[in-house]
């Protein structure tokens, strides 16, 4: 795969890559067109179906097949596209709209004409402004330029764009949160069924769709289901932004075809880990992934590669930690996130993650004891797929993967009252 | 632990319920909202498919107008769309931006999570609280700063990253450097913390 070339980050450096001439310059809106000149909305879902496309926020779901079940003949329907990225270690949204906001208009105007729907929003977390601003200008661009608005391109097909600015909040990433956030209420999430694709946003069938997989949507149109499956593993094909942070040399966001070596990334491309120390553990997808040892650093960074191992992909935010790191440590700011985030609605998560936190916080403050780490991961089962959305099982997942991979790190700390490696230090 | 560490649990600094006195509103009136900001309320309030979904952006208007979001100004919003005062406060509290006090000229947010918390994050907090004389959450007494420790802010290829009135800026050599290239900007300083977005300008 030498022979990669960007697909997502292509105009990423290039002079005014925001701005509409620079985009229509370099390939964009091809795909908008053609669509709208040449293929019907069914033959673009086909298009997307056939690519093998799957959404990148982290579940993985098939995009084709998440369009096909909204309703055709629903006269109202919507689309949300989650730009909320809060998940510490994930931030490739963000460098993705600030580099080519038009690329995401596309996208969304093309789920929109394959789907039938007439409005979408844009859930862009607050502290992003920057990037809020952006993509308000670019739409305002394409307006313009009837690329959106009424009759796009002199065609039937209207659509608007409604850019909507969180106000920080982690839990609005959770798609039902997301939804009840736009509509005004408290963003706690909705039970499911039933699901957004029939009662969604204002009570209409909705897609939600994460940044990166719509950005892949004109690509997929403009050269074909077959280009986008070459690139990447069969099942989970396409390019990928990965976030590379931490200790290594060079952080940023690397795009890279599904499924890249996580060795290569960190060596490679992010240089290795700096000041000349070596590796503790690489959280592999975001906070709520299971943290890899130095030897399990070949795995392909894809879907089902790293649930094989225990782990997930999650949205790409790979966070390389050099042997200086407690793990401990680690999960104990992890746990203070999710208690921050919990949105309070179900009770195994509201309580789960305070009891989470103050366990760890016994453990690396040294007032922990042995039965505080068995605790920890009594309370971390618990809270597994007995709450509404999955907050409650991310909050779980690296708490319980440490325990099983770092269980002598937990006893050390629990035995001396103090990190085995500030002693060693 | 006692339960009453568990009741204890910690709140996000700036959702506390705002009502007492703010230390010093910097600008702005803390009764009633401007013409501009009804202005722009009441279009919100016929653009979207429901009323109550201009809240959040209706809140948005208020805290960028005057920096931070009074009782006044919220039970004003949640008139003009026919939300409930409870209602509203409740949907205002639960976000970390949506300030109930008064807030600092320059307001900087510290992430000290997973990477900038792994990258001198929580240092560089301790140190901008130890040379402001305030704690995270706090203002300082002339009402130049706030500070806050923020969760993540996808910025982490910049760790240790902070925010200043939203705008990013990282990696932080240290607090130091971070107050001395804000007291060379502090003449250009928006005249309310929170800084003021163009996304909700008044049209």
């Amino acid at each position: 795969m030498s022979t990669f070339e960007p697909v997502l980050l292509r105009r990423y450096g290039l002079d005014r890559s925001g701005d509409l001439d620079v985009y229509e310059a370099t390939g964009g809106y091809r795909a908008l067109r053609k669509a709208l000149g040449s293929m019907t909305p069914q033959q673009v879902m086909d298009e997307v179906s056939a690519s093998n496309l799957r959404g990148r926020g982290g579940a993985g779901f098939p995009t084709g097949r998440k369009w096909s079940f909204i309703p055709r003949d629903a006269p109202v329907k919507y689309l949300a596209v989650n730009a909320d990225e809060s998940e510490p270690g994930t931030f490739n949204n963000r460098v993705f709209i600030d580099a080519d906001p038009h690329a995401l208009v596309e996208g969304i105007l093309l789920c929109c004409y394959a789907v039938g729907i007439g409005a979408a929003y844009v859930y862009i977390r607050g502290e992003n402004r920057a990037g809020a601003r952006a993509l308000e200008r670019a739409i305002a661009q394409a307006r313009e330029k009837g690329y959106l608005g009424k009759g796009v391109l002199g065609t039937t097909f209207s659509c608007e764009i409604e850019v909507f600015r969180g106000a920080g909040a982690y839990i609005c990433g959770e798609e039902t949160a997301l939804l009840e956030s736009i509509e005004g209420r408290r963003p706690q999430p909705r039970s499911r069924p039933p699901f957004p694709a029939l009662v969604g946003l204002f009570g209409k069938p909705t897609v939600i769709n994460n940044v990166e997989t719509l950005g892949c949507v004109p690509d997929i149109v403009d050269r074909g289901a077959a280009w986008f499956k070459s690139i990447g593993p069969e099942t989970a094909p396409g390019p990928k932004l990965y976030c590379l942070s931490g200790h290594v040399r060079r952080p940023g966001v690397y795009e890279r075809p599904m499924g890249t070596p996580l060795r290569e990334l960190i060596e490679e491309h992010a240089g290795g880990i700096r000041d000349g120390k070596r590796l503790g553990f690489v959280i592999p997808g975001a906070a709520a992934s299971t943290a890899l040892l130095p030897s399990e650093i070949d795995v392909p960074m894809d879907f089902d590669s790293l649930k094989k191992l225990g782990t997930e992909l999650g949205a790409g935010g790979i966070s390389v930690m050099d042997e200086t790191v407690c793990i401990v440590e680690t999960l104990e700011r992890l746990a203070r996130f999710f208690r921050h985030e919990s949105c309070g609605k179900c009770v195994p998560c509201r309580e789960g993650t305070v009891w989470q936190h103050l366990l760890l916080e016994r453990l690396t403050e040294g007032s922990g004891v042995a039965r505080d780490v068995e605790l920890l991961g009594s309370v971390s089962r618990q809270m597994v797929g007995r709450t509404l959305c999955a907050l409650g099982a991310f909050a779980a997942a690296p708490q319980l993967g440490a325990l099983e991979k770092f269980p002598e790190h937990f006893a050390a700390h629990a035995a001396m009252g103090r990190c085995p490696l500030r002693a060693a230090a | 632990m006692t339960s009453d560490e568990r009741l204890g649990r910690e709140q996000r600094d700036s959702t506390a319920c705002g009502r007492a006195a703010g230390p010093r509103a910097t600008s702005g009136s803390t009764s009633g909202l401007s013409e501009a900001v009804r202005a722009r309320v009441g279009l919100l309030a016929v653009s979207l498919p429901t009323k109550r979904a201009a809240l959040v952006p209706a809140l948005w208007a208020v805290q960028e107008a005057e920096g931070w979001i009074s009782g006044e100004a919220l039970a004003e919003v949640a008139a003009m769309l026919d939300v409930a005062p409870a209602d509203a406060e409740g949907v205002a509290s639960f976000y970390f931006l949506f300030s109930r006090k008064p807030t600092g000229r320059r307001v900087i947010d510290v992430c000290d999570n997973l990477v900038c918390g792994a990258s001198g994050g929580a240092q560089l907090l301790a140190d901008l609280c130890a040379r402001l004389g305030i704690a995270p959450g706090e203002t300082t007494a002339d009402g130049r700063f706030t500070v806050r420790r923020q969760e993540c802010i996808a910025a982490c290829h910049q760790a240790p990253a902070v925010q200043v009135d939203l705008e990013y800026r990282g990696p932080v050599a240290s607090a130091d450097a971070l107050l001395a290239e804000l007291a060379g900007a502090d003449e250009e300083a928006p005249a309310v913390g929170g800084g003021r977005a163009i996304v909700l300008d008044v049209p």
